[in-house]
């Protein structure tokens, strides 16, 4: 099932599947490393603020708006 | 101008330019500095819009001329920062680039490398923190991952200075090669149009791999490119990006970005292994406070406090000798309050102005000279350097938080309540500095990632009250008998500021920037550890450098306007400040505090004050003394509802002259047209308010 990376609870495991946006912010976003194809997992996600994920050994948060944009694919 | 002028920097000693790349938290600023071992020049260069940091070194006969680029995630400009790296690789072509990947973090720091390798043949790649892998369970295969990579790969710690000799040593012989080849990575179907592309921009730039690499960079979206081609050249081109995007139906750049990552994941594969569940208990014990909700937030909150009470305490003495005496410690309050660095700097300012005043009086200088070198130059600097020391602290604290892993963390836990006012977490910093002092805050504007955020950063930091209107807060709130009156009063006006710095941020990005969602906020966390001592040292002295000599420029000027303005009128230099101009000019803002019934001599004295506060905060009570004897007892004849609706007014009207110029230089006219209406409007507004509130509830 594929849905929005800010809808999947701490402690999941994901696989980006697409990335709803261009420019700007998700320049880096792919720069991090979350691109489609990457495994994540989320550290953090508390429903309200940001979202604490961890890909290719970085921890990194972002921003809601951003994270909606993100769909991903629960794997673990 | 400038290329020749980098071109004699060089040439003439038979130099080697060398250039740093790499991302934040690398350590790149660590190595550069533990390399070159002091304080670094700053120059402009060709084709680049930013200052850049140099340094000289000697490395076994060769003269090093060290470039530190500033900090990027990526080679394709995003930001100002980013396009001055890569511009400078293109333009002033290095004699080698040493980029920095960061072993503890590869195939992250390993994206930004490769694309230097993209871009240039001569680089030598340093793997930093090499010294924390083996605690963390990396191990990496360097001679596999050199033989990847095609150049010299040298494991290295900026803390330890390990295998520094070797990284130089490499860098010399690199330099001195003929190295022509760049690493080439495919792009699957987007190669036939990056040719494509590359073969039109090939007869801008001669160099066919750079040309191959703005191609790739236009695809990504960096439309900067096209900026120097022909209207006929333009057109084909975007004829090209327009078939790519209908062939292509995502983002372009996370392909790219995908295509790169590809690379490296494989390079990872065969050189890096990881021994999994190393603990981090440290990281875990925070993690756990700063995500934990309300709580972590709070703990950010006052961990700010903290902050903003030892850097001001400590440096200037108000408010700690406040908080000391109320607990009780008044011996404490009286040292510190007589030999903070701030009292102790002003009393060798007033003793260095004595002297110069009467050794320009036994040489006959005249009174115009006397006044602008005593009271302007020495005064101006004076004032200036008493704010060294809190800011020192400020910078210390803050690098400290930075360095140890614990402000990334912070700002998670603050970042639902910036993004409300339409900031991200950075504009903290700036917040916490402007209590002390706005000017330097409106430098540290530059924390901020985004153009806009750092525009509304600036347009707002000086709603908030610094420590000049803490004196004058204070002063007012004599006005009130009761000791808990007076402590509500300050309270309020400061909860006040902060309150306006966020609301005028938010107004900022809606309506003059017209940006409807709030900046976005990617933060990298780093694992927290003790934070090196020498980094934050070297942060904060150069924090600290580049402001004194920021202000120097602005203040010097300053000063001699404000003495014109307040020791001369129209019949030269005035005996009593009713002669000068100041008071002239005090007589129109006069007319401002009629409606809440502040009027005749009493409102020209408060006039008066007022333009004094605009040349510096503090100077609004000892100016009102100047004419009335005592502010106190002008202070007395006023309504509470009067002292409020004033103080609101004199808290926010508008920033000092200092403020004013940083605010020149570091935005633009526009911006500080539009921040004086703004500003005067609604501190005006916010006057008449309370003014009506307080009288009705007497």
């Amino acid at each position: 099932m594929i849905i929005p990376l800010d809808q999947v609870p701490a402690g999941r495991k994901i696989i980006v599947e697409r990335i709803e946006g261009g420019h700007g912010a998700f320049a880096r976003l792919y720069s991090l490393g979350l691109v489609p194809g990457s495994e994540v997992e989320v550290i953090v996600n508390r429903f309200v603020g940001p979202i604490v994920i961890r890909v290719r050994d970085t921890t990194v948060s972002i921003g809601r708006g951003l994270a909606r944009r993100v769909y991903v694919r629960v794997v673990g | 101008m400038h290329h020749e002028k980098s071109k004699a920097l060089q040439e003439e000693k038979e130099e080697i330019l060398m250039a740093i790349v790499g991302s934040p938290n690398v350590g790149k600023s660590t190595l550069f500095n533990m390399l070159t071992g002091k304080l670094a020049e700053v120059a402009n260069w060709p084709g680049v819009t930013a200052e850049i940091e140099y340094s000289r070194i000697t490395h076994e006969g060769n003269n090093i001329l060290v470039i530190d680029l500033p900090g990027i995630y990526s080679l394709v400009p995003q930001s100002r920062e980013e396009a001055v790296a890569r511009d400078f690789i293109i333009k002033n072509s290095p004699d080698v680039v040493l980029a920095i990947a960061d072993i503890t973090n590869l195939e992250k720091s390993l994206y930004l490398v490769v694309q230097v390798l993209e871009l240039f043949p001569k680089v030598v790649v340093a793997l930093n923190k090499s010294d924390l892998s083996h605690k963390r369970g990396i191990h990496v295969n360097v001679e596999k991952l050199s033989r990847a990579l095609k150049v010299p790969v040298i494991p290295i710690s900026a803390r330890t200075h390990e295998n520094f000799h070797r990284l130089l040593d490499d860098a010399v012989k690199m330099a001195k090669s003929s190295r022509s080849s760049v690493l080439t990575i495919n792009y699957g179907f987007l190669e036939h149009y990056i040719e494509k592309i590359a073969n039109i921009l090939s007869k801008y730039h001669e160099n066919k791999r750079v040309a191959r690499v703005l191609a790739i960079h236009l695809l990504e979206g960096d439309k900067s490119v096209l900026e120097l081609l022909d209207e006929n050249d333009k057109l084909e081109t975007e004829k090209i990006l327009e078939e790519v995007s209908k062939t292509f139906g995502g983002p372009l750049a996370a392909y790219i970005a995908g295509k790169r990552y590809e690379f490296i994941d494989k390079i990872a594969e065969d050189a890096v292994v990881r021994v999994k569940n190393v603990e981090e208990r440290l990281s875990k014990i925070f993690d756990r406070i700063f995500y934990t909700p309300v709580v972590g937030f709070l703990v950010s909150v006052f961990i700010l406090l903290f902050v903003f009470i030892i850097a001001i305490g400590i440096g200037m003495g108000a408010p700690l000798t406040d908080i000391l005496c109320s607990i009780g410690a008044e011996n404490a309050a009286n040292f510190l309050d007589e030999y903070n660095p701030a009292t102790l700097i002003d009393e060798g300012f007033s003793l260095l102005s004595e002297y110069a005043s009467l050794s320009l009086d036994y040489i006959n200088a005249p009174k115009i000279v006397s006044s602008i070198v005593v009271d302007g130059i020495i005064g101006g600097v004076g004032v200036v350097a008493t704010f060294i020391p809190p800011i020192l602290l400020f910078y210390l604290l803050f690098s400290i938080l930075e360095d140890s892993g614990i402000y990334a963390r912070m700002a998670v836990s603050m970042s639902k309540m910036f993004e409300i006012f339409g900031l991200t977490p950075r504009a903290a910093f700036p917040m916490i500095l402007a209590l002390g002092c706005n000017v330097p805050a409106v430098v540290a504007s530059r924390t901020s990632t985004e153009e806009t955020e750092r525009k509304q950063i600036i347009f707002a930091v000086p709603m908030i009250p610094c420590q000049a209107r803490l004196v004058v807060l204070i002063a007012m709130s004599a006005y009130f008998n009761i000791g808990w009156h007076q402590a509500l009063f300050v309270v309020t006006f400061y909860l006040l500021g902060i309150f306006m710095y966020l609301a005028t941020s938010l107004f900022t990005r809606r309506f003059i920037y017209k940006q409807k969602s709030p900046p976005t906020t990617i933060i990298e966390i780093p694992s927290i550890h003790r934070p090196s001592l020498r980094v934050v040292w070297w942060t904060t002295l150069r924090n600290v450098k580049h402001f004194v000599r920021r202000i120097i420029v602005v203040i010097l000027p300053l000063s001699v306007v404000a003495v014109v303005l307040t020791s001369y009128g129209l019949h030269g230099y005035a005996e009593s400040p009713q002669e000068t101009f100041g008071y002239y000019i005090g007589k129109i803002f006069s007319v401002l505090f009629y409606p809440i019934g502040i009027t005749g001599e009493k409102a020209w004295v408060v006039g008066y004050g007022v333009l004094n506060g605009i040349i510096a905060k503090e100077v609004f009570i000892a100016s009102i003394e100047s004419i009335w004897g005592n502010f106190y007892a002008l202070l007395g004849t006023l309504t509470s509802a009067q002292v409020v609706a004033l103080t609101a007014f004199v808290n926010l009207y508008i920033p000092c002259f200092a403020t004013l110029a940083m605010m020149l230089r570091e935005g633009h006219r526009k911006l500080l047209i539009q921040h004086l209406i703004y500003a005067f409007g609604v501190s005006y507004t916010i006057m008449m308010g309370a003014y009506a509130v307080v009288s009705i509830l007497s």
